[in-house]
């Protein structure tokens, strides 16, 4: 037992168990059924799977958004027409439905069978067993802020903006983790973090001094001279930079990645969501970094 | 989508070449359903409602199909030998992926089907699964389920005693005071 854990009751323990026991069993079937339909196959075709998982489950999950807005003005109409209504049984029963996460179940998936110790990340090259590594630390990164973002929409409540903001953040993440673990080259440890700290700010509202100690992260994503970011870093140790204006690097940053072979739509997609969703807290920093990279690539010049 | 199976699919596959002609029947026997709920009959409501789940069970049993034909790579099917069987083989299960999503873009298809074809895509995707190492994950997956998620997985050695644990056992953890794995919660645990 932990040193300052409390010690739970017989009854209770036993009980606790026992759900313990079930859930992880259902873990299980699903690691084993996919253990027992699965084959090894060219890295050529994972790139293919991939992209294609990638854009169908994000097509798939806002057709349930654009769906769900739907029945309510259907319901809403239903009520109150005059004639011709649809059947306000067929209404309801879309209504109580349960709306289908679909990005949701295949990042729950991934998870599940990276913590099973069954499943090998296949998606590096030969070779590159640092990278895929690194891909890995950064995925359990963003899986850990994802899993306090599920856990917070599960319980509900806040405004209609926090619950937007909730969404956005939480369908980045998703995609973020699938274009990591798909594409090891593509994957920053440092964005991830800045991620993690933002959520942590952002949404669980913890001080930036706290929540920077917790995430670790640096102030950007772009690593030209290490020494000056140290220096820079040193100097911003007392102040760290507002949670929006690293919220901005890393969709800037998110924005400018190739995503080649894997479909960048979607990512830029959820980047405009995040934006519109948070863009209430904009600061001058935050739109003179736009600016300032909209300049830049204007002019033609990469960093 | 007939002659692609002629091209890629095996004989079994061809008896869902009809897709097209059974969403039209479908869609007029919806259309039915309708009217007949308009003027208050009930029996060609279930008619229809009964025809969705048949077409509903008949897409699940062709994307079983679809899985296994990308499963098989081509083997079954007397494929030449070397880089040429081998270039017919990763062909088809090209094929059976596009034809996957087809069938994640049909509206009328069922939620459950469309997951578990994302499933599919995702683990061969991503992963490479060792099918021995998936008939131990119970066992693993007592210590490692609760786990806190910044930790290795690796640390907690419960692991290394699948054939011992139980839950009238005494679990020992090793993984250290942060650990959170279920040993912690059995008033058994010697930590």
């Amino acid at each position: 037992m932990l040193p300052n854990s409390p010690r739970p009751a017989h009854g209770d323990s036993h009980c606790l168990l026992l759900i313990v026991r079930q859930f992880l069993q259902s873990k299980d079937a699903e690691v084993k059924a996919a253990a027992a339909r699965s084959v090894d196959v060219p890295l050529p075709l994972r790139q293919l799977c991939a992209a294609r998982l990638i854009t169908l489950a994000d097509s798939l999950d806002k057709q349930q958004q654009q769906h769900a807005p739907q029945q309510q003005q259907g319901g809403k109409g239903g009520k109150g027409g005059k004639g011709g209504a649809p059947d306000p049984q067929q209404q309801k029963e879309q209504q109580q439905a349960p709306r289908q996460e679909f990005l949701g179940s295949v990042a729950a998936l991934v998870g599940k069978l990276q913590q099973s110790g069954a499943a090998t990340l296949a998606t590096a090259a030969e070779g590159e067993e640092a990278t895929a590594e690194a891909a890995e630390a950064a995925a359990a990164t963003l899986q850990a802020t994802l899993a306090r973002m599920q856990a917070r929409m599960a319980a509900g409540g806040g405004t209609p903006a926090e619950q937007q903001r909730l969404r956005a953040l939480t369908h980045l993440l998703r995609l973020l983790l699938l274009h990591t673990l798909a594409d090891p080259a593509s994957a920053d440890a440092a964005l991830a973090a800045d991620l993690d700290t933002v959520e942590l700010v952002a949404i669980e509202g913890q001080a930036p001094q706290r929540a920077a100690k917790a995430g670790g992260g640096s102030s950007g994503s772009d690593d030209e001279d290490g020494s000056e970011q140290e220096q820079e870093e040193g100097a911003e140790a007392e102040q760290p930079p507002h949670w929006h204006d690293t919220l901005m690097d890393v969709l800037l940053a998110l924005l400018a990645r190739n995503a080649a072979p894997l479909p960048s739509a979607p990512l830029r997609d959820a980047v405009e969501h995040a934006f519109r969703a948070f863009a209430d807290g904009l600061t001058a920093t935050g739109v003179c970094g736009w600016l300032l990279r909209s300049r830049l690539r204007l002019m033609g010049v990469e960093q | 989508m007939a002659l692609a199976l002629q091209r890629h699919g095996g004989a079994e596959l061809e008896q869902y070449a009809t897709g097209g002609t059974a969403k039209d029947k479908k869609q007029d026997k919806s259309e039915k359903g309708k009217a007949a709920a308009a003027d208050g009959g009930k029996e060609a409501g279930k008619e229809a409602a009964a025809d969705g789940a048949a077409a509903a069970e008949g897409l699940q049993q062709y994307v079983r199909q679809l899985q296994d034909a990308f499963l098989a790579g081509g083997a079954s099917e007397g494929a030449a030998d070397g880089e040429a069987g081998e270039a017919a083989g990763q062909q088809q299960r090209q094929w059976a992926v596009e034809q996957l999503c087809s069938v994640l873009k049909q509206r009328a298809a069922p939620a459950a089907v469309k997951l578990e074809v994302l499933r599919f895509l995702a683990v061969h995707a991503l992963f490479s699964l060792d099918a021995a190492a998936a008939k131990k994950v119970g066992a693993v997956l007592q210590c490692r389920g609760l786990h806190s998620l910044g930790l290795s997985a690796r640390r907690c050695s419960t692991a290394e005693r699948p054939a011992a644990l139980g839950w009238q056992s005494s679990i020992v953890c090793t993984g250290g005071p942060a650990c959170m794995c279920v040993a912690k919660l059995s008033t058994a645990c010697t930590w």
